[in-house]
């Protein structure tokens, strides 16, 4: 039966009437369907864009040293009014401003390396 | 165009390009919802609703299928669950060669008027279960494959084959005790 190739008259037969048979869609029908498609076009919400995180090298390495420096100003007037001059050359209080400059710069080194990874995912 | 090329366009935003579609399948599409539903209007209704639903999920077409099958899946099902009729009697326990012993021992032939004739076929495909009536549309209208019924219908292909053959001999059994036919019957 599913052999198309072998022509029974039978079968061309019952082709022809079953063909003769065929619905017509409504002349407006198309039109509807078309219309409908577009209202919900413009119904739909579209996804907001994407906002693209702009890499401002500049700007991150002003703020992080930025807050380091006023961070160390800030210390630095607290030990010279707080103490005397000479403690500013201890090493305790250089101690202090070391770790300060090594969480800035590994703060800094990070931030660097999440945006080379974020750029390598793009 | 073809239609790969048209999909393209209908999902690169251009919705025109979808009219494309709706011309070429509307009537089948029409066709297939009458079978099933049983009257224009809900036919007209399902038919809307699947195009809307074709192109809804036009992204999930896969572009080594064919279009008809996929299109007419969504017909079907659509069709099915606005009117909630069981489309098929449970006849699992017919062999497909049990089925093939059957002699159908007359042969038709034609000599009626188009007109005539397209009322007729109407009336007969109106009579005859929904189911059979939708395997002769598919099969003969449009000579889609035994594995493209397989795919529109969700039957499997042995059933789909059984199923097609009783339908072949119902129909032509009603079309020649259609008493306006003006048929000439020979018996082999």
């Amino acid at each position: 039966m599913n052999k198309k190739n072998n022509i029974d008259p039978e079968d061309e037969l019952i082709r022809q009437l079953i063909r003769s048979a065929k619905e017509q869609a409504p002349e407006n029908l198309k039109y509807r369907i078309m219309q409908q498609i577009n209202t919900e076009n413009a119904l739909t919400p579209k996804p907001a864009p994407i906002k693209k995180r702009t890499e401002n090298v500049l700007r991150d390495f002003i703020n992080i040293f930025g807050t380091m420096y006023a961070l160390l100003a800030l210390l630095t007037g607290i030990a010279y009014l707080s103490k005397d001059e000479n403690f500013l050359l201890s090493p305790e209080f250089l101690g202090v401003v070391l770790l300060v400059t090594v969480v800035a710069s590994t703060f800094w080194f990070f931030t660097r390396l999440d945006a080379k990874i974020r750029q390598k995912q793009k | 165009m073809n239609e790969k090329e048209q999909i393209q366009q209908v999902l690169s935003g251009n919705t025109f390009a979808f009219s494309y579609f709706v011309e070429t399948y509307q009537d089948m599409a029409m066709t297939i919802a009458y079978r099933i539903c049983g009257n224009r209007q809900n036919a007209e209704d399902v038919v809307q609703d699947s195009f809307v639903k074709a192109y809804r999920y036009l992204h999930t077409f896969r572009s080594d299928a064919k279009f008809s099958s996929w299109f007419y899946r969504i017909v079907y099902n659509t069709a099915v669950s606005y009117t909630k009729t069981k489309m098929w009697v449970n006849d699992s326990d017919i062999e497909l060669t049990e089925i093939q012993e059957e002699n159908v021992d007359y042969n038709i032939e034609t000599q009626i008027l188009a007109t005539e004739r397209t009322e007729i076929v109407q009336n007969v495909l109106n009579q005859m279960q929904k189911g059979d009536a939708l395997l002769l549309t598919l099969y003969y209208m449009e000579d889609n494959s035994i594995k493209d019924i397989v795919k529109i219908t969700g039957l499997n292909e042995s059933n789909v084959k059984v199923k097609l053959f009783r339908a072949r001999n119902r129909f032509k059994e009603m079309i020649l005790k259609s008493n306006e036919l003006k048929l000439i019957v020979s018996t082999k």
